[in-house]
């Protein structure tokens, strides 16, 4: 019996986040149905005879799947990392961003914009700095030869300030007739820049970061523990701990350097899925890569159809996310 | 065999600890005493390993236990925790069986037997009732026998344990204390317990050690160990001290009766 239980409900997780992405594939200002959408993927998979003149094509094939691809990436990355760093810092409020990586891909990208790269070269930029605000936030996490999970913690609010400021002097000197206009932009978060070369730059990052946490997720459960006694079931704390965070690091840092800063999927999704399938991370990673993505895809299709222009999703994300939240919180008074 | 030579501990220039010397065969229990605040589980950590001693080493069965691999140090020895509460709730089941995640691969997850082995473990100390239970709705005693379940599932033969039957009413007090000592002698453990009670010593422990003052400290048969004079210089009280017979068991009770 619990076996047929848990089957069916692994194949809706797996089934549900394709369904979303497929009804949003169809959705937007040019409207397609599911079976017009269907046909061309079809086509597009097994005949290579796709006429790229035709605006259907064109819009499906350049426009939407790679933003949801982008979606479906940055939602299960930011749940998954949220949902990991939760559990190593045991506390219900960590986000993907805790240790700065946001402020630091952040700063990167404003910094890339004011030097007038191109897309690619302010992922590059963002991804760079990303990594390296929670290198510096790692490195100065370590007082009296020790490094504690609250010391790490203290550390990264200290970098994500430090960046922070550093973004505000940037924007302060920047040109206010352009510059400034477009680093406001996309710090606000958008999907809007998915193309393939983007793609291909970041996906890598996230899918290994994700790959790993996802195959660490038992061993994640003792990670939560206190270090003494995580360290008395036989864990080698110091390195599993180090492997989740660079980890999440990667994924979170990727994901910024292509979408910008998306708040609140990985506070909320993770404690969606905690009030689902309880805490334990064996049933919390899985469940947060799938709802991340449907939170994530259904955002962006919001985000891109809901008016005349379109919306950053960064907002939508807080708006629905942080009441969302508050009601999650009062259902369960924060026990979870 | 579990033996401290020696040991030397101290905390920013502080002594803790100054050569300290003690050993529990199998099939033993050691109860370590003291006031608060005199480093009680610091020396647990030092005898495990956890904190450095430096100078002096802790031996498993004669070997010093800096030269016994982490892995197989932890298969033989086990440790619970002060039972503090959970920020995330886990199964009863769950938590036992997360006492085999470094017998398995890394990326492993647990399976069947697995499962079934942490059932048994519950089982044979009595709470496989708890099993689907999540450890953050549970009382106190009840967490404290869920964390000493995890901790027999590797089949060790050295169990610590750090103020077990602190915060525990009579009943879970006993029911903890009983379980120790029968685990002691089924499984032929030798298991090393932090108390505040000198009458659970007495009830349950074959030796006892007495942290007296930095650097002071008496071992030896807890009878021996738990009697007013020592008690007096420990604890800084005046204690009353007898047995009464009843089932033809005797019981200690310690009274004190003023600060010194």
């Amino acid at each position: 019996m619990k076996s047929i239980k848990s089957v069916l409900l692994t194949l809706a997780l797996i089934a549900l986040p394709v369904l979303i992405a497929i009804v949003s594939l169809g959705c937007g200002r040019y409207e397609m149905s599911m079976i017009d959408t269907l046909s061309l993927i079809y086509q597009g998979l097994f005949n290579s005879g796709l006429n790229f003149d035709n605006t259907e094509v064109t819009v499906l094939f350049n426009l939407r799947i790679p933003r949801v691809i982008l979606a479906a990436l940055a939602g299960a990355g930011l749940a998954v990392s949220g949902a990991s760093f939760q559990s190593l810092f045991t506390n219900p409020l960590a986000t993907p961003d805790t240790l700065g990586v946001a402020s630091g891909a952040s700063f990167g990208a404003v910094l890339a914009i004011m030097l007038g790269f191109d897309l690619i070269g302010i992922q590059i930029l963002a991804f760079i700095f990303g990594l390296l605000a929670v290198g510096l936030a790692y490195q100065v996490g370590m007082f009296q030869g020790k490094r504690s999970i609250i010391s790490i913690i203290l550390a990264g609010i200290v970098i994500s300030a430090l960046f922070g400021a550093l973004i505000s002097l940037l924007k302060y000197l920047a040109d206010p007739q352009d510059v400034l206009p477009s680093i406001t932009y996309w710090l606000m978060g958008s999907l809007s820049r998915a193309s393939y070369p983007y793609l291909a730059i970041g996906a890598p990052f996230v899918i290994l970061g994700v790959l790993t946490i996802f195959l660490m997720r038992w061993k994640l459960n003792a990670l939560s523990l206190d270090e003494d006694e995580a360290l008395s079931l036989g864990i080698n704390v110091k390195r599993s701990r180090a492997i989740i965070i660079v980890a999440s690091t990667f994924v979170t840092a990727s994901c910024v350097s292509m979408c910008g800063q998306i708040g609140w999927v990985g506070l909320v999704v993770p404690h969606i899925a905690r009030m689902v399938f309880g805490s334990d991370n064996r049933y919390v990673v899985p469940t947060s890569i799938s709802f991340g993505i449907i939170f994530m895809i259904v955002m962006d299709t919001l985000s891109r159809s809901l008016g005349p222009a379109e919306l950053p999703v960064s907002i939508l994300t807080a708006l629905i996310g942080a009441p969302l939240f508050i009601i999650l919180i009062k259902k369960t008074g924060g026990n979870w | 065999m579990l033996e401290v030579k020696n040991g030397s501990f101290s905390f920013r220039d502080k002594k803790i600890h100054e050569d300290i010397s003690f050993s529990v065969e199998s099939s033993e229990v050691l109860a370590i005493l003291g006031p608060n605040g005199i480093g009680k589980t610091t020396l647990l950590k030092c005898i495990m390993g956890l904190l450095p001693w430096q100078s002096g080493a802790s031996y498993l069965d004669g070997k010093n236990i800096k030269d016994i691999a982490t892995k197989a140090f932890w298969s033989q020895v086990s440790y619970v925790p002060q039972a503090k509460s959970l920020t995330f709730s886990m199964k009863a089941l769950d938590m036992v069986v997360l006492g085999l995640v470094s017998k398995k691969s890394s990326f492993a997850m647990p399976n069947k037997e697995d499962f079934e082995l942490a059932y048994q473990c519950m089982q044979k100390i009595g709470v496989e009732h708890l099993a689907d239970k999540s450890c953050t709705n549970m009382s106190g005693g009840e967490f404290q026998m869920v964390l000493i379940a995890r901790a027999m599932i590797n089949k060790p033969s050295v169990l610590i344990l750090d103020e077990p039957e602190t915060g525990l009413d009579f009943r879970n007090q006993l029911i903890v204390l009983n379980t120790i000592h029968k685990l002691a002698h089924e499984e032929k453990l030798s298991v090393i317990l932090n108390t505040h009670y000198p009458t659970h010593a007495l009830q349950i422990a074959d030796k006892s050690l007495m942290l007296l003052s930095p650097g002071h400290y008496k071992f030896g048969k807890s009878k021996e160990v738990i009697e007013p004079e020592l008690m007096k210089s420990a604890y800084k009280v005046e204690v009353l001290m007898d047995s009464v017979n009843s089932k033809d068991c005797s019981y200690h009770y310690i009274i004190p009766t003023a600060t010194v």
